[in-house]
């Protein structure tokens, strides 16, 4: 079921003497949007590139659609929609005469193709505006419409709400997830902003210097996210009686037979533990979990941290 | 001399013609080799793969088709997989509500049981252990009634009523509630006669369950309803002098398990809201909520006349 889409294989870039992308694997799933994060300069941009042969593969391999790519490309690349830096639309022209231009070049996949891109993106269409005079954001918003315009299997979408305002990020957001949840696409994107992959993305793979320093599943990171108190101990429901009664906790969950999380974490285990003792009850162990993502990547990336 | 021009001319045309021909079929033949590919790929599994076509090719109108059949098929298959997913989470939120409070309902009786707690105490601790019990009563009829109004079991009845005279009545029966929990309320309703066609268990539901959420969450004094109409559709707004909703959770409240409070505490149960989007948009209507300017939360709900 949970094909790969993209494969890397020990992808590596180099500059001269300079290792910009170093031995990457990546492993991208059908239908699930796979997050891209690293700071600005890791390496990100030159990975999409390499998939995308906008740039010469140093060394390692590329699969996409379960093949290499090299010697396919023709074949490949109508099937991705991507935006790499800012695409070179005609600024004389409105954006659907831009939008017609690339439909003709490329074929389209149903009829209204143009139209229905615009309105996936928010977009008028036939508006009269010239691309000239569009605002960032409708810039971006075009560059999306032309990635999705012949219906691609997958998406490759660097930094796609940069430059946006707040309001425009949470747009793009929600489409870019619309597209993956109720159309089926293969999304991979790339941001250096933590709190957005951390939104969108269903598995995440983290860039440092070129380096893929851990790549898994978001559910995986966020359960290292959460702040709360696991308690083991022998019988579930006194425990919980002293809980209620003594220390005043309602905001608690019973995980299983012997496992209790505790969301107040500022409670005093000490006491807890005391008086839990004192009721007969056996402590098998407790537990403060109080990472954040934040912390979790500063650690792996060193201290530095992103975003 | 004449017909040898005319002869060559003749030839040199048939020669265009029989070049164009062949350009076509190889176009046609390339087009063919494509759409083989991508029906293989589709027969496969792949509903995502498309074909692409040029403004004039020949095998537009076929390759358009087959993308549709794709498109439609994916989307069905996609829906599909989205109410398991809803359902698989449905059971494991499940299986943490009811584990919580019947532990603790389990330690309290034990208490009682034991002879842990006597006189007064032990008073107390049944009266406690009773709350759970309905708390746990009402959570798994809720959950029975989402089920059901999710996999499109329930059966409706829809009469013509008069919407005033009905909202009155259930108004009539919360009055002593609202009383008891010290809140002031104010119910603005037309007298006039306004006939809809509604199913009255479900509407009765609906504003009981938004008067609930109001009484367990908002954490104010102050509650209004009011209701106005006009040929097309019926208003009705809901309104109390709490605490709001955050704005980033808003967009989530209608949604079946979600509540504002990151852990589970022991009121409410997650599905209230779910369960009257679903209800009102039986009715085609809409129910949204907001906060209001000033203080506290607002849900509007707009019922259409005629159905």
């Amino acid at each position: 079921m949970n094909k790969y889409v993209i494969e890397t294989k020990q992808l590596t870039k180099t500059y001269g003497e300079q290792t910009v992308v170093n031995s990457v694997n990546i492993h991208v799933k059908q239908g699930q949007i796979y997050g891209l994060l690293g700071r600005n300069g890791a390496g990100k941009t030159t990975i999409m590139k390499m998939i995308l042969g906008l740039t010469d593969i140093t060394s390692g391999e590329v699969d996409v659609f379960g093949q290499n790519i090299k010697g396919r490309e023709k074949r490949v690349y109508p099937r991705i929609g991507a935006i790499i830096e800012t695409p070179g639309f005609y600024p004389n022209l409105t954006g659907t005469e831009n939008l017609e231009i690339f439909a003709k070049l490329r074929g389209t996949a149903a009829p209204n193709a143009v139209k229905n891109a615009l309105e996936i993106v928010g977009l008028p269409y036939r508006d009269k505006k010239l691309f000239s005079k569009y605002s960032l954001g409708m810039k971006q918003r075009l560059g999306i419409a032309n990635a999705i315009l012949h219906d691609p299997e997958l998406l490759i979408l660097d930094e796609p709400t940069n430059g946006l305002d707040p309001i425009g990020i949470a747009e793009v957001r929600d489409f870019i997830k619309t597209l993956s949840i109720e159309r089926g696409k293969t999304i991979l994107i790339s941001s250096h902003i933590l709190s957005e992959i951390a939104l969108l993305a269903d598995d995440i793979g983290i860039i440092d210097h070129g380096v893929l320093l851990e790549e898994n599943s978001m559910n995986e990171l966020q359960k290292r996210n959460s702040k709360y108190i696991l308690l083991q101990v022998s019988d579930i429901p006194k425990t919980s009686l002293v809980l209620e009664r003594q220390f005043g906790v309602t905001e608690y969950s019973v995980q299983d037979e012997h496992t209790l999380r505790i969301y107040d974490t500022s409670l005093d285990m000490a006491a807890v533990n005391k008086a839990l003792v004192v009721q007969d009850i056996a402590v098998i162990s407790s537990q403060l979990c109080n990472d954040t993502l934040e912390d979790y990547f500063k650690k792996i990336t060193g201290g530095e941290g992103i975003a | 001399m004449d017909i040898n021009v005319y002869l060559f001319i003749v030839i040199a045309l048939m020669l265009l013609i029989i070049m164009y021909l062949l350009f076509v079929l190889r176009r046609v033949r390339t087009q063919l080799a494509l759409i083989k590919d991508a029906l293989e790929d589709i027969k496969g599994g792949n509903l995502n793969r498309r074909i692409l076509a040029g403004e004039n090719d020949m095998t537009k109108t076929i390759c358009y088709d087959i993308n549709k059949i794709a498109v439609n098929s994916q989307a069905q298959l996609i829906r599909q997989r989205q109410s398991e997913q809803a359902y698989k989470r449905l059971m494991t939120s499940l299986s943490h509500d009811v584990k919580t409070p019947l532990a603790s309902l389990v330690g309290y009786l034990e208490a009682v049981e034991n002879k842990i707690v006597i006189g007064e105490e032990k008073d107390e601790y049944i009266h406690v252990a009773h709350e759970k019990a309905h708390y746990m009563k009402s959570f798994v009829e809720n959950l029975f009634e989402w089920v059901k109004l999710d996999s499109g079991e329930q059966i409706f009845h829809f009469e013509k009523f008069d919407l005033n005279e009905l909202s009155r009545n259930i108004i009539a029966d919360w009055i002593p509630v609202l009383e008891s929990n010290h809140f002031e309320y104010e119910f603005v309703i037309p007298e006039t006669e306004y006939f809809i066609h509604i199913d009255v268990n479900a509407y009765t539901r609906v504003l009981n369950n938004l008067f609930q959420n109001i009484i367990i969450h908002s954490a104010g004094d102050k509650m209004a309803l009011h209701i106005c109409e006009d040929i097309q559709q019926a208003k009705i707004i809901i309104s109390d002098n709490g605490k709001g909703i955050a704005p980033d959770k808003l967009p989530h409240i209608f949604e079946r398990m979600y509540q504002c409070d990151q852990s589970r505490s022991a009121k409410g149960n997650g599905l209230g809201l779910a369960i009257a989007k679903e209800l009102i948009s039986v009715h085609k209507g809409t129910i949204t909520a907001e906060n209001s300017s000033d203080k506290g939360t607002v849900f509007t709900i707009l019922l259409p006349k005629a159905l």
